[in-house]
């Protein structure tokens, strides 16, 4: 009777351990996947800042300013600047791996004239085979300073990550 | 009252649960319960958070102000003008536009509208945004369009984004006509 008494005082043990470890294990299971939509979350808000850097880096790249007697116009790029940059990134190709990978990283960055005619030039592409992308368009003037003329453009960036 | 209180307990202990070990696998579920309703309240408040809106709220700011900003600078084919020189004379001359489009065959009020819509529908149509776009006369002492002097008005929506706090990014300028203010602005919605 005696041995009967302990045998089941050590089941009940034995039962009570279990579920105490079964409840830690759903409460590290659930721990792990909070902090997995944490990360992704933080991951995500890193992945935007760093698209909109890279943005930023295009929008007021010396290379491609519009200026006028030394003043610079906000949100305006000269296309005969754009042209000669993309003409030299062509002839260099150590000058895009070097100095503009540090810029822009993995990135395909286009400049497209919407009006009134439509153009479209590539000035940076570097794209990561099977990444996810952050696309941010911004509407931009174009300048000709030999005709003295404004389009209407866009700047697409495709931030690889 | 100590006879009640015993007789409580005696009916509890003797009739509800008969034994000790009942008693205990009650507090085990109360304490089960608590620790769900626990998890509960925390996946609520922290695992279903809002994805972060950075860079949304980077883009829509500077669509409105770069769109409208680049809008206006732009020259078109209607003689060269640019859509400030079309909507001054769009503003002045109301019955009869001084600038003619031979190309299009339209006026300047007209073809500042159809190259807004063509502009917009390769941009913020492509993108999903709502917008509002509006030009005219500016009454500087009320702060609001002079009645019947509207140059300009586009809007897929048909009518003006929401008004309430943070349900646009909007960008303005102001350009002088005939002594007087055209206000021109766009309402990107969210």
């Amino acid at each position: 009777m005696k041995q009967k008494k302990s045998q089941i005082r050590m089941a009940e043990t034995v039962a009570i351990l279990f579920i105490f470890f079964l409840m830690i294990g759903f409460g590290f299971i659930f721990y792990a996947k909070i902090q997995r939509i944490q990360f992704q979350e933080t991951r995500s808000k890193n992945v935007d800042l760093e698209s909109i850097e890279v943005t930023q880096r295009v929008s007021f790249l010396p290379e491609l300013q519009c200026s006028s007697k030394n003043v610079i116009k906000d949100n305006c790029i000269d296309v005969i600047k754009l042209n000669a940059v993309i003409e030299q990134l062509e002839s260099d190709p150590d000058l895009k791996a070097d100095l503009y990978f540090d810029l822009f990283k993995y990135s395909n960055i286009t400049v497209i004239q919407l009006y009134p005619e439509e153009k479209r030039w590539t000035l940076y592409e570097n794209i990561k085979e099977g990444a996810s992308y952050a696309f941010t368009p911004v509407p931009i003037s174009l300048y000709n300073s030999t005709t003295n003329k404004y389009s209407f453009g866009i700047l697409e960036v495709y931030y690889y990550y | 009252m100590k006879y009640k209180k015993s007789k409580i307990f005696d009916y509890v202990r003797n009739r509800r649960f008969q034994t000790k070990s009942q008693m205990e696998i009650m507090g085990l579920a109360f304490v089960v319960i608590l620790i769900t309703l626990g998890l509960l309240f925390y996946i609520r408040f922290t695992a279903t958070k809002e994805p972060s809106q950075v860079k949304e709220t980077f883009t829509t700011s500077q669509k409105a102000a770069n769109m409208l900003n680049s809008l206006i600078k732009t020259n078109t084919y209607c003689a060269g003008a640019t859509i400030t020189q079309l909507l001054q004379d769009c503003a002045e001359n109301k019955d009869i536009n001084e600038i003619f489009c031979s190309i299009t065959m339209q006026e300047s009020c007209e073809f500042i509208e159809s190259t807004m819509i063509y502009i917009f529908s390769q941009t913020l149509d492509t993108w999903g945004d709502d917008y509002y776009l509006k030009a005219c006369l500016w009454n500087t002492i009320t702060q609001q369009c002079y009645p019947d002097e509207t140059i300009l008005s586009i809007s897929p929506l048909g009518s003006e984004c929401s008004s309430g706090l943070g349900q646009r990014e909007s960008s303005s300028q102001f350009i002088p006509v005939n002594g007087r203010v055209l206000k021109i602005w766009l309402d990107i919605c969210k």
